[in-house]
């Protein structure tokens, strides 16, 4: 399934760009950043495909930094039985 | 991101390795939080602290250190925070719960010790946990002869103090408890340059009741016939509590209620027509979700845990009418004295703890699970299993560990026993 992530610099600026979005009442939620996406352990945003532009514009408006939006094919499965 | 490896290498921790870690964390979490449905809200702290789980809180400790702060790192819900928030310390627990650390601490101890106590030997040696790094002096305890032992070979790395904790709980033992934290009284004190007064002391009693106090909200909220929060979502909030700031924890964790309690209010069940099952037996620390993840994707909602990582944590507070330091001294021993671990005898009170949270939380069955190599707990589990036969409550046992080898084996034992609950 594809999945979208909002990447950021530091979790501060994550976690102001989550305030924005949900007093937007968009479809939010804080995961770490995937490993294809990153090259280490840190906060992210996964959203709604089709909220993309929506998103790009609120942080524009709000003037909130992100490092990007990449979209990725994952699953999140709950029988895989991996715990790292 | 790129703070984070900043922190890590002024850490001196082993990059290369670490990132292994950091590689398969995030499916991890993906597999067994962002997969589940109807989660709280307020669950967004807890997910933002454990997406940066090696960033955020070593980060803020690191600041704490370059004012002159010290940091002390611990494993056990034995070892009073109180005594060193009250020094003006920091006290933060020591993640042990990956099997990633396992195969560092299986080169200093035999390969018969239980994966946590590996674990821990791994992250020091291994230099792949920040926490870890961070600390400056630990506090251990000798609940059990693995850690003891293991103990000896930590301490040739970094500062250790050791509590001696007694075995039985008799007037005479929990006098030398209260012994035993004066003797860390001094060891925080000599470590941080600071006094504990009575009034700091007094004022951490309050900071650390209200915590337990938070946890003890949440927990009463689980006992609602329908669930308003997973068990995997409340053990990642009790392993949290370990390492974060205790006020803000204490804060973020009340938010959360004030959530749940709305939703007991509105009728949300995370679990519909699924088995309650309280899991009793050793900790479950961090990133260890296995069991629970094992369960609620087997017919079974956890909603209660008689572990360090539950009840055992949280139950009972300090009494707070103690004026005097001896008076405060020994009403933390008697709170800490209280906890009903394997490594004492006799111990009929943990048996009496499991079938009264049986009742309280209306469970179907309990799941009494212990690491491989945890003798105690391991041995408990025969008169655990009788004295629950006796209460009419039917349990199952199981031994497992970190690796992910046994999963499938033990799902087929979860699935048939939740079968046979009414």
């Amino acid at each position: 399934m594809l999945h979208y992530y909002v990447l950021f610099q530091n979790h501060t600026e994550s976690m102001a760009m989550y305030q924005a979005l949900k007093k937007e009442g968009l479809n939010v939620r804080i995961s770490p950043t995937p490993r294809e996406l990153s090259v280490c352990c840190g906060v992210s945003l996964l959203v709604l495909g089709e909220d993309v532009e929506r998103i790009r514009q609120i942080a524009d408006d709000n003037q909130l930094s992100y490092i990007s939006i990449e979209s990725l094919n994952n699953t999140f499965d709950n029988t895989r039985h991996r715990y790292g | 991101m790129a703070d984070n490896q900043k922190m890590w290498g002024e850490l001196g921790m082993n990059l290369e390795l670490h990132d292994q870690l950091c590689a398969v964390l995030p499916g991890a979490v993906g597999d067994v939080f962002m997969s589940q449905e109807n989660r709280p809200e307020k669950m967004d702290f807890f997910d933002m602290v454990l997406a940066d789980v090696h960033g955020i809180r070593p980060a803020e400790l690191i600041e704490f250190k370059k004012n002159g702060g010290k940091v002390f790192g611990t494993f056990c819900a034995y070892v009073p925070d109180e005594v060193i928030f009250a020094a003006g310390g920091i006290a933060t627990g020591l993640c042990a719960g990956s099997q990633f650390w396992v195969p560092g601490g299986e080169r200093y101890l035999p390969a018969n010790t239980c994966p946590l106590i590996k674990a821990m030997l791994g992250a020091r040696f291994d230099r792949t946990c920040p926490f870890y790094r961070t600390a400056d002096m630990y506090i251990g305890e000798n609940t059990c002869d693995g850690k003891k032992k293991a103990y000896e070979i930590l301490g040739t790395d970094v500062p250790l103090h050791i509590m001696d904790l007694p075995q039985m709980k008799r007037d005479v033992d929990r006098e030398k408890w209260a012994y035993e934290i004066k003797e860390l009284i001094k060891v925080v004190e000599k470590e941080t340059g600071n006094k504990v007064t009575e009034e700091n002391l007094a004022q951490w009693i309050k900071n650390v009741n209200a915590k337990r106090t938070a946890l003890k909200r949440l927990y009463d909220l689980r006992k609602s016939a329908k669930a308003p929060i997973s068990g995997t979502d409340t053990l990642l909030v009790s392993q949290i509590a370990y390492y974060d700031d205790p006020q803000r924890f204490t804060q973020m964790t009340n938010i959360l209620c004030d959530e749940l309690e709305q939703r007991v209010a509105d009728g949300v069940d995370v679990a519909p027509g699924a088995k309650r099952i309280l899991v009793s037996g050793t900790p479950m620390a961090i990133p260890n979700w296995k069991m629970h993840n094992i369960i609620e994707t087997s017919g079974g909602v956890v909603v209660c845990e008689e572990t360090c990582t539950g009840t055992r944590y949280f139950e009972n507070n300090v009494d707070e009418s103690g004026k005097t330091m001896d008076e405060m001294i020994q009403n933390i021993a008697n709170r800490y004295m209280g906890i009903n671990c394997a490594c004492f005898t006799p111990n009929e009170g943990r048996f009496d703890d499991v079938i009264r949270l049986a009742k309280e939380y209306n469970v179907d069955g309990v799941i009494d699970i212990h690491l491989k190599f945890c003798q105690t707990y391991d041995i408990e589990g025969y008169t655990l299993a009788q004295r629950l036969e006796q209460a009419g409550i039917k349990m199952l046992s199981i031994e497992t560990d970190y690796t992910d080898n046994d999963a499938s084996q033990i799902k087929t034992r979860v699935e048939a026993f939740i079968e046979t609950l009414e």
